[in-house]
C-alpha cells in the first residue's frame, strides 16, 4: 500500500525571548484529521533561533532550562553573529544548534505515541518577535 | 518547600478566555495565533494597559477599532467580547473538587464592567468565595509582571511562597516561579486536574501511578 503523506503549516503565538508554546493538541488534531492510523508525524521548526523539545510543560522546569542556558550560552556575549551588525541574536542560533529542529513521534491507532508527560514544545528564542511557524506531517497509512 | 496556602486562577485564560483570545474572535475573526503578528502583539499590549487601569475599556475599544479599521462601534465591540465570554465548566468542576482549606482567589483581569456584565457571581460563587477576587484594575500597578506576584501576596496576607498561581500565559508563569512563587501552566482541565494529584491536593485516582523521587518524569 502506498503510503499517504499529509502536510500542514502551524502558526505560533510567541513573541519570542525563549517562549515556550505548547503544540501539542495542534498536532494531536492535525493528525487525526488527516484519517491515517499508523505510521509517523514529522514536526519542523522552520527557524534558526529556537527548538523543538519533548517535554514537561511545566513552569519550574522551563525556568530551569533558562537558567541552564543563561549559564551556557549567555544572552550578553561578544558573539561573532553581532559584527554582521544585522541582529543580535547570537545566543539564540547557538541555542538553537544544541537543540533540534525536527521531532518524530510514532502514531498507532490515529494517537501520538507520547509518554504520560511528554508534550510537543517550542522554544522560540528570536530576540524580536517575528512570525513563526511550523509544519507538521504525517506519513503512514 | 513551603505549603500551599493560596490557589490565585487568572480569569483570563483559565476560568474564561483571555481578553487577546476574545478580541482575536470578535474583531478579527480569527484565532489569536492567526491575526496578523503587529495587530496581536499590539493587542496584548493594549491588554496590559486595560487591565492595569491605565487605558479605559473604551479608549481599549476605540483604539483598536480606529488601528483595524473595523466598521464596529466601540458598543458593539464591547457587547461582543461580553456575549463572548464563557466560564470554562470543566475547570470550575476541578477547582470544586479542591479541599476546602485550600483559599482560592481569581485574578480578574477583565474590566470590572465587563466582569459583572459577563460573569457577575455566576458559576463562580461555588467554587469561589465571592470576596477573594483581585481585580487587577484597582492594583495601582505600574507593571504587571512581576509587581502582580507581589501584589497577591501582600493583599492576601500570604507569603509569597505559599501562593500557587495557575495562569495560561506560559512566559508569566515562568516568571512566577523564578519570583518565588510556585506556578502551573494552565493547559486544560484534564492536565489541571492531574497537576493538583500529583501536588496532593486531590486525591489519587483508581490505577494512577505517581511517579515515585526515582520514577518521576
Amino acid at each position: 500500500m502506498t503510503p499517504m503523506i499529509h502536510t500542514k503549516q502551524l502558526d505560533l503565538d510567541t513573541s519570542g525571548n525563549f517562549s515556550v508554546v505548547n503544540i501539542t493538541e495542534q498536532v494531536r488534531a492535525f493528525v487525526q484529521s488527516t484519517g491515517v492510523t499508523h505510521g509517523q508525524v514529522l514536526v519542523f521548526y522552520r527557524h534558526t533561533t529556537g527548538a523543538l523539545l519533548i517535554g514537561e510543560h511545566e513552569a519550574g522546569i522551563i525556568a530551569d532550562l533558562q537558567a541552564f542556558f543563561e549559564r551556557v550560552v549567555p544572552v550578553d556575549h561578544p558573539y561573532f553573529h553581532h559584527l554582521r551588525a544585522v541582529d543580535f541574536n547570537g545566543h539564540a542560533h547557538v541555542r538553537s544548534a544544541l537543540l533540534t529542529v525536527t521531532v518524530n513521534i510514532p502514531v498507532m491507532n490515529g494517537n501520538l505515541m507520547l509518554g504520560t508527560y511528554q508534550e510537543i514544545l517550542v522554544i522560540d528564542d528570536q530576540t524580536d518577535p517575528a512570525p513563526r511557524y511550523v509544519i507538521v506531517q504525517m506519513v503512514g497509512e | 518547600m513551603a505549603k500551599t496556602g493560596a490557589l490565585f486562577f487568572w480569569l483570563g485564560g483559565v476560568l474564561a478566555p483571555s481578553i487577546p483570545d476574545l478580541i482575536a474572535h470578535t474583531l478579527f475573526k480569527s484565532p489569536i495565533e492567526k491575526v496578523n503578528i503587529h495587530a496581536r502583539l499590539r493587542t496584548r499590549q493594549l491588554t496590559t494597559d486595560l487591565c492595569l487601569g491605565h487605558i479605559t475599556a473604551e479608549a481599549f475599544c476605540h483604539t483598536l477599532i480606529q488601528e483595524h479599521a473595523n466598521g464596529l462601534t466601540i458598543a458593539e465591540l464591547e457587547t461582543a467580547v461580553k456575549n463572548a465570554v464563557q466560564l470554562r465548566g470543566d475547570v470550575l468542576d476541578v477547582i470544586a473538587q479542591l479541599p476546602s482549606d485550600l483559599e482560592r482567589w481569581t485574578i480578574c483581569d477583565y474590566p470590572k464592567a465587563w466582569y459583572e456584565a459577563a460573569i457577575g457571581d455566576r458559576g463562580l460563587a461555588e467554587v469561589f468565595f465571592s470576596d477573594h477576587i483581585l481585580f487587577t484594575v484597582e492594583s495601582r500597578l505600574s507593571h504587571l509582571v512581576p509587581n502582580i506576584f507581589d501584589h497577591l501576596s501582600s493583599a492576601t496576607g500570604h507569603p509569597l511562597d505559599t501562593c500557587l498561581l495557575i495562569d495560561a500565559l506560559t512566559p508569566r508563569a515562568v516568571d512566577a516561579v523564578k519570583h518565588g512563587l510556585d506556578a502551573t501552566i494552565f493547559v486544560d482541565a484534564r492536565r489541571l486536574k492531574r497537576d493538583f494529584v500529583l501536588r496532593r491536593m486531590l486525591p489519587f485516582p483508581l490505577g494512577f501511578v505517581h511517579p515515585g523521587p526515582a520514577q518521576q518524569g
